[in-house]
């Protein structure tokens, strides 16, 4: 018994540095490959390459949403701060099977939501343009997105020096991440211009909305937009 | 349990032609020459030949089919998600969960 208050201590201390670790341990920015292997539907290239084909898919249910951040131990979260991800997207015929969906981040950096949507939209660009087969693309982006980014899209996002050479030429779908403006237009405001609304810098959502563009902020009201709120 | 709208709104009113099963994928046919496709979870009923689809509910692994002046079908599906599938008579995808 005298051994073993030193022994309940240490058990202790391990108990509290396990815990401090797994809450500062962050959102995973690569999925776990054992709950998320990644599925997809029985489709074929010919059908995931007509437009409004994903509309056609049925939203994943807040209950299986539920499943997946619960099987990932995230127990609280900000509004904004996750999105349940389709490994393998629904534009490469990926699966609402809770084998294919992940809690991703939208703040990491620099691996994040916003960037993983740009890997997809130009794998199935690729996909569209038969300069990669489906199963090709679904592989590559379930093994290891981030591999698959640097491939086929360019270096690690902040650290571009010229754009990817790899595949196609370079994607000209949406981007949902920015450049920032050069240092002297700093001052400019993002618009959305799909919403109508603007995001000042140090905000939220500016630069990482699909479509926008900069602008003063006198461009932007001038033009009918507005301030988003909250700002 | 929950309707499902966007299944709902793709198949009412369309008629049954025929059932079959394959292993644990269960093909409803349409009389519009579509075909829906479901991935059970053991043994199902088949649906009732000549039946018109009124609604379509779906709750955790299980949808159930409502007819017009029939009984209801319903089918344990293997996942909650990602089980059902229909294609119109082109084979061109119209629906997938």
């Amino acid at each position: 018994m005298i051994l073993a208050a030193p022994m309940q201590k240490l058990a202790l201390f391990l108990s509290v540095a396990l815990l401090v670790s797994s809450v500062f341990a962050g959102p995973p920015i690569q999925p776990d490959s054992k709950l998320t292997p990644g599925a997809v539907l029985p489709v074929t290239r010919e059908d995931i390459i007509v437009p409004g084909y994903t509309k056609k898919v049925r939203n994943v249910p807040q209950s299986v949403k539920e499943q997946v951040y619960a099987e990932y131990g995230i127990t609280s979260r900000a509004p904004g701060e996750f999105e349940v991800d389709h490994l393998i997207s629904l534009e490469l015929g990926g699966s609402n099977s809770i084998k294919n969906l992940w809690p991703q981040s939208y703040l990491t950096k620099p691996w994040n939501a916003h960037v993983k949507d740009r890997l997809e939209d130009k794998l199935h660009a690729m996909v569209r343009d038969n300069q990669i087969d489906l199963a090709t693309a679904q592989h590559e982006i379930a093994t290891d997105w981030i591999a698959a980014y640097k491939k086929y899209v360019g270096p690690e996002p902040g650290t571009e020096a010229s754009p990817a050479t790899h595949g196609a030429s370079p994607s000209t779908s949406p981007s949902t991440v920015h450049s920032a403006p050069a240092t002297s237009d700093a001052t400019k405001v993002w618009v959305n211009t799909k919403s109508g609304v603007y995001w000042r810098p140090g905000t939220a959502y500016y630069g990482k909305t699909k479509a926008g563009q900069y602008m003063t902020e006198s461009e932007a009201t001038a033009a009918g937009f507005r301030p988003a709120k909250g700002q | 349990m929950s309707a499902n709208h966007k299944l709902t709104a793709l198949i009412k009113g369309r008629t049954i032609s025929g059932t079959g099963t394959t292993g644990e994928v269960m093909t409803v046919s349409f009389s519009d020459g579509s075909k829906m496709t479901i991935r059970t979870a053991g043994a199902t009923n088949t649906g009732p030949t000549g039946g018109t689809v009124k609604s379509v509910r779906q709750a955790g692994s299980e949808l159930s089919i409502d007819f017009e002046g029939q009984p209801t079908l319903t089918i344990p599906t293997a996942e909650e998600t990602s089980c059902v599938m229909v294609r119109d008579k082109s084979g061109v995808m119209e629906y997938a969960d």
